[in-house]
């Protein structure tokens, strides 16, 4: 689980991740330039796609995804434990992921306020 | 292998199949699964063409305008007579291949977000534009009843859709 809030002074989008996830994902936090990101979207089902290869992190099938992984070229974030809330952010060329996957407290809350920042 | 793989797909096709179930299910009422499942496109390069939901949901809308209410107002727009004119519009305004694509984004998706309401107004627009020909300063008011009554059309028990 993580913590998505919007420091609109320095223009960026901070995900936080709580407690043991540090320990799981290998992050404690990620901070985004608003510039590039592209998107958020509450995506329960990509959680049943395959995830690649780990690169880093950890994976337990059907319990925990979580860190960096690589598949069809595209390097992913992952932090999801329970697949019905998680919240895919979507990232410009210049990140260096591609795509986020995170699981957050509500993902609809969380769409909104990424997309209002992006307005 | 790592070459910014090409887009192996047909973005408009994909962009239509979107509308389609947009305007069958609605906005929340459509996933990313359902999506994938419609367009045959990977997730992964949904993501990466359209962003998010969102944008697939306004490149959908945006083609929906171009491909299907401009032209349609385009040709009520040359009717003169006032009845043709409003019973052309009745029958093919916010029609075609995603029927109430419009209607559904203006009641669901304007109210939260200003781009989808700016091109729900585009549309409203194009319809008032079309019958002023026809009724000169009465078009906005039958542009309402045109609404109006695509949206009773739509709210009609329907028999099961043959596709």
């Amino acid at each position: 689980m993580a913590l998505i809030s919007i420091d609109r002074e320095r223009g960026l989008l901070i995900a936080e991740f709580q407690g043991l996830d540090k320990l799981w994902s290998l992050k404690s936090r990620l901070e985004i330039p608003l510039a590039h990101v592209r998107g958020a979207t509450h995506d329960p089902g990509i959680a049943r796609e395959p995830k690649g290869i780990r690169v880093g992190g950890t994976y337990l099938p059907g319990v925990i995804t979580a860190g960096r992984f690589r598949r069809d070229g595209e390097r992913l974030f992952w932090d999801v434990k329970n697949p019905d809330k998680a919240v895919v952010v979507e990232l410009a060329d210049a990140e260096s992921y591609d795509r986020l996957v995170i699981e957050v407290d509500d993902p609809r809350a969380t769409v909104a306020l990424i997309e209002r920042s992006l307005a | 292998m790592d070459m910014g793989r090409p887009r192996a797909f047909d973005t408009d096709r994909a962009v239509s199949a979107a509308a389609a179930l947009f305007a069958d299910r609605g906005y929340e009422g459509t996933s990313v699964d359902d999506l994938v499942t419609a367009t045959g496109v990977h997730r992964g390069s949904l993501y990466k063409v359209f962003g998010s939901k969102r944008g697939l949901h306004l490149a959908a809308l945006r083609n929906h305008l171009d491909h299907e209410i401009h032209p349609l107002t385009t040709a009520v727009a040359t009717i003169t007579d006032p009845a043709q004119a409003l019973a052309a519009a009745i029958a093919s305004y916010d029609n075609g291949p995603a029927p109430g694509l419009l209607l559904l984004a203006a009641a669901e998706r304007a109210p939260h977000d200003p781009e989808v309401a700016a091109l729900v107004a585009e549309g409203i627009a194009a319809l008032e534009a079309a019958l002023r020909p026809s009724h000169g300063d009465e078009a906005p008011r039958l542009a309402s009843t045109v609404l109006g009554t695509r949206l009773r059309m739509r709210a009609r028990p329907t028999t099961p859709k043959e596709h």
